[in-house]
């Protein structure tokens, strides 16, 4: 359990994704054109594991990580919310170890569950005459708790963290020539705070970054998507220039439309700045699988 | 002398090499594409057509915009006509042809279903003046219907499967992207699925690109409620 010390890197990696969604939420854009702005319930779950994980914003767990995560989406006309719960567990059930220094204490900081409450509203783009381009808009509020334990020589100290973000996040498009550019652009303040005096956790971290979301290609013989993604952005309190953050991203997702389940597998290197000026990278790897548990489009009779 | 005005008159000018070859020509009214509420215009000389719309279909020429079907061989991008007042006649001027391949489609479902489809016809990069980018619109019979004269260059042609009534501002399945030209493509209702899916995570829905899980088990839900057991497009010629 407990091994060499871990020296997290990530202490700083980790809250680069403080804008970011977490890599296990599958994307839940619903055009309210599709529905006829109905409402619509999705209720779904989600179970993977991952390597080097740092996309939840969190405290990476350790080497190996598995999750499960319940996501609730209610639609109407143009607005969206969610309820989300996620529980993230190291693979050996022990918590994330922290030394900041040789000859330091160890620190273990035990997650607990993360609740998210998200508001989005779509809204169309009009294209000089054409079909117009539907985008969305979403104020995103996490919740955490963490509890530490600073492993010293003498009895362990003990305290809890609350870490509470806000991000505000939206769609953006322009053309360049016949070409559509989509991205999104999120700004996002994290607030840790509970720590006693002298003993670490407490931090506030703004982040503003940019998406570029590329156009997938598809592989139809295994029915397959692959969907690159690159995200640039500046954290507040770190090192280097105003761009502190690269993380360039694949997915390959395959849905399997009979069952209702979809494969994900993400590869996400992330390259970010720490306080010490140094880039520092973690390769993340996710793979999970998402399942809807219930879906619900109200009103809807089918034309026949 | 260029106003805007109210008239039932219009009068076509159709420039280009091929303009004397026409023998048919038909105007589409404000997007509505369905064959039989196309209107054939009369021959008024070499590359020149009119055509009276009757009191019931008089136009404004602030509002309402006009394209063109040629025999068997082009289809135009979209314009305004300018208003004569002296005349009172609606002056439209076309250039005569994009020479990309035309497609008649053939669209059949099963189970019978309503189908609709929209157009969104971009300005085509070789006319004048007066292009505009314009939607338009048709409904194929329950189960079965053709969309005539598509030139996929200057335009993409979305199917809404399960709406009675066209929806012009509503992507749906992108054709352009699907069709095949030797044979007959047949879609099951899981494949209509993964291709909306896949249309969808290649931003070609006119939305940002997207894996959306959900948004693929409302289709999926949506096209079980309709029965929908699959549908064929073919093309005609």
């Amino acid at each position: 359990m407990i091994r060499t010390a871990t020296i997290l890197v990530a202490f700083l990696t980790a809250a680069t994704a403080l804008a970011q969604r977490p890599l296990f939420d599958p994307d839940d854009f619903l055009d309210p054109r599709e529905t006829g702005g109905r409402p619509a319930f999705v209720s779904r779950v989600i179970i993977g594991g991952a390597s080097n994980m740092s996309g939840d914003g969190f405290r990476p767990l350790g080497k190996q990580t598995g999750y499960v995560h319940l996501s609730n989406s209610f639609y109407w006309r143009s607005l969206q919310f969610d309820y989300k719960r996620s529980e993230t567990r190291a693979v050996d059930g022990e918590a994330a170890q922290w030394q900041r220094q040789e000859r330091t204490p160890v620190r273990n900081a035990t997650p607990e569950s993360k609740d998210t409450l998200n508001a989005a509203w779509y809204w169309p783009v009009p294209t000089g005459g054409g079909i117009p381009v539907m985008l969305r808009s979403r104020v995103t509020f996490t919740r955490q708790s963490t509890e530490n334990e600073l492993l010293t020589a003498g009895a362990p100290m003990q305290w809890s963290v609350r870490e509470r973000t806000v991000a505000l996040d939206t769609d953006t498009w322009f053309r360049i020539g016949r070409h559509d550019v989509f991205g999104s652009l999120a700004v996002s303040e994290t607030k840790a705070t509970g720590a006693p005096n002298g003993l670490p956790g407490n931090r506030k971290e703004r982040a503003l970054t940019y998406t570029n979301r590329f156009p997938s290609f598809s592989y139809d013989r295994a029915r397959i998507m692959i969907r690159p993604t690159l995200t640039v952005g500046g954290i507040s309190n770190r090192g280097g220039s105003a761009v502190n953050l690269v993380n360039p991203a694949i997915e390959i997702f395959r849905p399997f439309i009979r069952t209702g389940a979809n494969l994900h597998v993400i590869y996400s290197p992330q390259w970010a700045v720490d306080a010490n000026d140094r880039w520092q990278t973690t390769h993340q790897v996710a793979v999970y699988v998402d399942r809807a548990l219930f879906v619900k489009v109200f009103g809807a009779t089918p034309a026949r | 002398m260029q106003a805007q005005i109210t008239t039932s008159r219009v009068s076509v000018l159709v420039t280009g090499k091929r303009c004397g070859e026409l023998k048919k020509v038909f105007l589409v009214v404000n997007g509505e594409d369905v064959e039989d509420r196309w209107i054939r215009l009369e021959s008024a000389g070499t590359c020149r057509w009119t055509a009276d719309l009757g009191e019931e279909g008089s136009i404004s020429t602030k509002q309402s915009y006009f394209s063109l079907r040629f025999d068997d061989f082009a289809r135009t991008d979209c314009h305004r006509a300018a208003g004569n007042a002296e005349k009172l006649v609606a002056e439209l001027e076309f250039a005569c042809c994009a020479d990309t391949p035309l497609r008649n489609l053939r669209v059949k479902t099963e189970l019978p279903i309503p189908v609709t489809y929209v157009r969104d016809v971009r300005p085509s990069p070789t006319t004048r003046v007066g292009a505009i980018r314009c939607t338009e619109y048709g409904v194929l019979g329950a189960g079965s219907g053709a969309i005539a004269h598509t030139q996929f260059a200057s335009e993409d042609v979305f199917l809404q499967l399960g709406n009675a009534v066209p929806q012009p501002k509503l992507p749906g399945l992108l054709l352009d992207d699907i069709v095949v030209d030797d044979g007959k493509l047949v879609l099951t209702r899981d494949g209509l699925v993964y291709r909306l899916a896949v249309q969808r995570a290649q931003g070609k829905s006119r939305t940002p690109p997207t894996l959306s899980s959900n948004a693929i088990s409302v289709d999926s839900k949506k096209l079980s409620a309709l029965k929908l057991e699959r549908a064929e497009i073919e093309v005609l010629k």
